[in-house]
């Protein structure tokens, strides 16, 4: 919250630079930058991957799961929190493994056991597109690339994701 | 997609695989009462909610356009309206959906050239509130639905 106020203030500070004139215009282009340092870890932090808290490992089955989890994103003129989704279960050899839901053809949400004819594969409604169980995509359907795998680790008993990135092709 | 920049050079790379329009329409009147134009507007709110979702959950098959807005549903705007839909059969599309949660378009159903859904969205509530989100998520669940089976009908 307070972050919030000071971030208000300094843009209010802004425009009566900018008012002022040319040289209180170049003050308010040093100073806003560094308030922003000052306050704003996410900034800060720019390159460090961040890692958000999604659900309890002991909540996690061979089956996949779909678990919601928000992140924060600041894109040029907005700052939101956005819900992402990922299918999330444990494989044969116990890790773990969280599937982003985007379909790598054009962008649909992927189901689990989408599809009655391949109950044991993720399915997108848009033009059929199939995966397996490990996100590899089902050759002759259309999406050309495995699913993406989110970053994770485990804390605490608790599972954390990162950034989704497309797969290293084994 | 979305109607942006980066989604309209995917569309026309991918046209054939978005066969599908979304076009909420949306009444914008000034001449009612007060608390009618701020329920039209909250309505609108949600609506944009819904369209976002749909957009998200179908990405690749689905491109939502920008409001379509009218003030009254008289015969000229139906003409005006099929019209439009007719350069979306251009483009073309298969499927041509129009959102709205005004129920005048329900009695027109017969006279429009694409699909109508109305969906009875609430004249007044707070997002914030659990209980309206609850009921928007189910909603929008239900479109989804309703489309995936326009599809595969
Ligand atoms: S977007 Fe998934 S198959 Fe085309």
């Amino acid at each position: 919250m307070s972050k919030d106020k000071k971030k208000q203030v300094s843009r209010r500070q802004f425009l009566n630079y900018t008012l002022t004139g040319v040289g209180g215009f170049m003050a308010a282009g040093m100073l806003s930058p560094m308030i922003r340092f000052a306050i704003d870890p996410v900034l800060k932090a720019q390159g460090e991957e961040e890692y958000v808290a999604v659900v309890e490992v002991d909540k996690i089955t061979t089956e996949p799961q779909r678990f919601e989890f928000k992140v924060h994103q600041v894109d040029a003129w907005y700052e939101s929190d956005v819900t992402k989704t990922a299918w999330v279960f444990k494989q044969e050899d116990g890790s773990i493994l969280a599937l982003s839901p985007i379909c790598t053809h054009l962008g649909c949400v992927v189901n689990w056991s989408g599809n009655e004819d391949y109950p044991n594969q993720f399915y997108c409604p848009c033009h059929d597109g199939r995966y397996y169980k490990d996100g590899v995509n089902v050759p002759n359907t259309p999406p050309t690339a495995p699913l993406h795998v989110y970053d994770h680790k485990i804390q605490d008993g608790m599972l954390y994701l990162g950034k989704a990135k497309p797969r290293e092709e084994a | 997609m979305k109607w942006n920049k980066q989604d309209m050079i995917n569309y026309l790379q991918a046209k054939e695989y978005v066969d599908t329009a979304i076009l909420p329409l949306v009444p914008v009147t000034f001449e009612q009462e007060e608390e009618k134009q701020v329920s039209q507007a909250f309505q609108k709110e949600i609506l944009d909610i819904m369209v976002h979702e749909l957009e998200k959950e179908y990405k690749g098959r689905v491109l939502a356009l920008p409001s379509y807005i009218y003030s009254s549903i008289d015969l000229e705007e139906l003409a005006r309206i099929n019209r439009f839909t007719e350069g979306l059969n251009q483009m073309p599309f298969k499927h041509i959906f129009y959102i709205t949660f005004d129920q005048m378009w329900k009695m027109k159903e017969r006279d429009l050239n694409g699909i109508l859904l109305w969906v009875p969205i609430l004249k007044e509530g707070d997002i914030q509130q659990k209980d309206t989100q609850n009921m928007i998520n189910d909603q929008i669940h239900q479109l989804k639905d309703l489309i995936k089976n326009y599809w595969n009908s």
